[in-house]
């Protein structure tokens, strides 16, 4: 292996939320920022005053320079929200630029020894378009004229979280904030048995919203930032949601829910509606139950089937039927071998009973296994990626290390280098 | 085996894989957890997987015990336990009432063993015809390289996650097997 590559591989993980970003040198833990910029009102007071404000912020400086909060919606901007940017959606792909070369820029050598750009394996959802491996490519080669990429590729997050788990045969099923993806891998992903779902931490984040305006908190509802917290702080994963609901409405103290903000005054009380925790886990894993109806009857709106490129997204598809209809497009001697090698990866399976509820409440592996375990497939293996939050990056840190040089980007098989240096 | 912390316990009974084909040791097994449900905080028994596949579940979630199954790779939990609230309160004086609550539990469990026994009975006919079924059948021979590849060397100073990744040499060899596979 190059002795080049153990100093100046460099991962870049563009996840919903956050960028995780590093070279290899970082050890075993990349930087990470929120995945979002911000493009201060040039017009305003504040900012003729200052004279200075930039065009667009990333990173830490962004909350310096927020305005109003009517104003986040149109200028604070979260490109990978939905896993995939329009071709056309400059300012998002404004962010995406500007956020890469803030990464690499970070992390430019200052010593004297001779610098020659860094390989640089970035990672995108495995529904991505050709368009947004093209404009990464694009962005890594504008970075080249700077000296700062010598060499660059792009891998799906399955593919990566794969490689940093260190499973060369398995299914991983990535959810995120926009959707989910289940993809099998066997030394390459089979890209033919992808199944995606239009459905992630978003949905969650949207019953949560509606379940805090029907207890009568409607203006904290608004802020996605607190509806997120009560999401993670209050939110549970039922292991059957008819008897969580049952032993919850007969018994509120026991599953009561409330959360206090400390530093100010914002406090939520579920009181006798604490029942309404598990709707919000089912509701990401499987959301036909007749219990959200209503909610979607009254406005909040229900996962769709989209189309992506050749892609499809489902809607409403549970997770257990997702994995079954993914591994039944492989071939039928490696489906048990997939099957014994379930992964779950991102942040929306971060679900940890308190343990006084683990009767009623449980952890993500458990319920993807209840869920298999209703279709049929039993002996099944399901785990949590050791390092849920960064095995993306170490994927992308294994794989620019590993692959050699002379491997060159191939648009058949969507791996391989593209030199970009000058 | 009993783990204790933050004032919850869980106790462990483990099948031993050697002798998950000796009739007595599973029946044993099965009482002793059986008995033991309620005792703790939450109660399994852990078997070894290939009698996993064969147990019907149903029969300890009914008694709120949880199973974990286990190989010589994993440890799972295939079905949590039931959570028992452990109390401190003093034991009722023993009336008549309490002794024919007792009786019947008993006979209750008498009833419950029995069909235990005829359960573990046809799941033992059952691995046994499945063992004949397995031995007539030739063991998968892996696949090997006609010819080796160079080893990988990896470097002493990279992060944790690079120890024991098999994707180092399966990626190292990315566009190797192509070329040797044209030629």
């Amino acid at each position: 292996m190059s002795e080049y590559r153990e100093q100046y591989t460099f991962g870049m993980d563009f996840g919903t939320s956050d960028f995780k970003f590093g070279p290899i040198t970082c050890g075993d833990a990349p930087r990470v920022l929120r995945n979002r910029g911000y493009f201060p009102d040039q017009e305003s007071i504040m900012m003729r005053a200052l004279n200075q404000a930039p065009e667009i912020v990333v990173g830490d400086d962004v909350p310096l320079y927020l305005q109003s909060s009517e104003d986040l919606t149109s200028r604070l901007v979260y490109p990978m929200r939905n896993g995939v940017i329009d071709r056309g959606d400059s300012r998002a792909w404004r962010v995406v630029n500007e956020i890469s070369r803030f990464g690499l820029n970070m992390f430019r050598p200052r010593s004297e020894k001779p610098f020659e750009g860094f390989y640089v394996v970035a990672s995108l959802s495995s529904v991505s378009p050709r368009y947004m491996y093209e404009s990464i490519f694009e962005a890594m080669t504008e970075a080249a004229k700077d000296g700062l990429v010598k060499a660059a590729t792009v891998i799906s997050q399955p593919f990566a979280v794969a490689i940093g788990h260190g499973v060369t045969t398995c299914v991983v099923v990535e959810s995120g904030h926009g959707n989910t993806q289940v993809c099998p891998i066997s030394s390459y992903p089979i890209r033919s048995a992808l199944v995606a779902i239009n459905r992630g931490g978003g949905e969650a984040n949207s019953i949560t919203a509606e379940i805090l305006k029907d207890l009568g908190y409607g203006d904290l509802a608004r802020e996605e930032a607190f509806v997120r917290r009560v999401k993670e702080d209050l939110g549970l994963l039922p292991l059957d949601l008819e008897s969580a609901v049952k032993a919850a409405k007969e018994n509120p103290i026991k599953f009561k829910a409330k959360l206090k903000v400390p530093g100010t005054r914002v406090e939520v009380d579920f009181a006798d509606k604490s029942w309404q925790r598990f709707l919000i886990g089912e509701y990401v894993f499987n959301p036909q139950n007749e219990l959200f109806q209503s909610y979607i009857t009254r406005g909040m709106p229900r996962p769709k089937d989209v189309k992506i490129g050749d892609m499809v997204f489902e809607g409403m598809i549970d997770f257990g039927e997702a994995i079954v209809r993914s591994v039944e497009h492989c071939p039928v001697e490696l489906q048990p071998l997939l099957y014994r090698e379930i992964l779950l990866s991102g942040g929306n399976f971060s679900w940890q009973p308190p343990e006084k509820l683990r009767d009623f409440a449980t952890d993500a592996p458990t319920k993807m296994k209840a869920l298999l375990r209703d279709k049929g497939i039993k002996g099944v293996s399901v785990k949590m990626t050791k390092n849920p939050q960064h095995s993306v990056w170490h994927g992308c840190i294994i794989y620019g290390y590993a692959v050699p040089e002379d491997y060159r980007w191939n648009w058949e098989r969507m791996e391989g280098w593209l030199p970009v240096a000058a | 085996m009993i783990f204790q912390a933050e004032g919850t316990s869980v106790r462990v009974v483990i099948l031993d894989e050697s002798f998950w084909v000796d009739r007595q040791t599973f029946l044993n097994s099965i009482m002793k957890v059986t008995a033991l449900a309620g005792k703790s905080n939450r109660t399994y028994l852990a078997l070894p997987k290939t009698a996993a596949s064969l147990t019907d579940a149903r029969l300890f979630q009914e008694r709120g015990i949880g199973l974990f199954t286990y190989d010589h790779r994993n440890v799972d939990e295939a079905l949590p336990a039931r959570y028992f609230e452990m109390t401190t309160a003093a034991l009722p004086q023993t009336d008549r009432k309490a002794a024919d609550q007792l009786e019947n539990e008993i006979r209750e469990l008498r009833a419950q063993v029995d069909t235990l026994e005829r359960t573990v009975q046809s799941l033992s006919e059952e691995l046994m015809s499945l063992k004949r079924m397995g031995s007539h059948s030739e063991p998968v021979k892996p696949y090997l390289p006609t010819r080796a590849l160079p080893a990988v060397t990896i470097a002493d100073n990279l992060p944790t996650f690079f120890a024991g990744n098999p994707w180092v040499e399966v990626l190292s060899r990315r566009g190797r097997e192509e070329a040797r596979i044209a030629r």
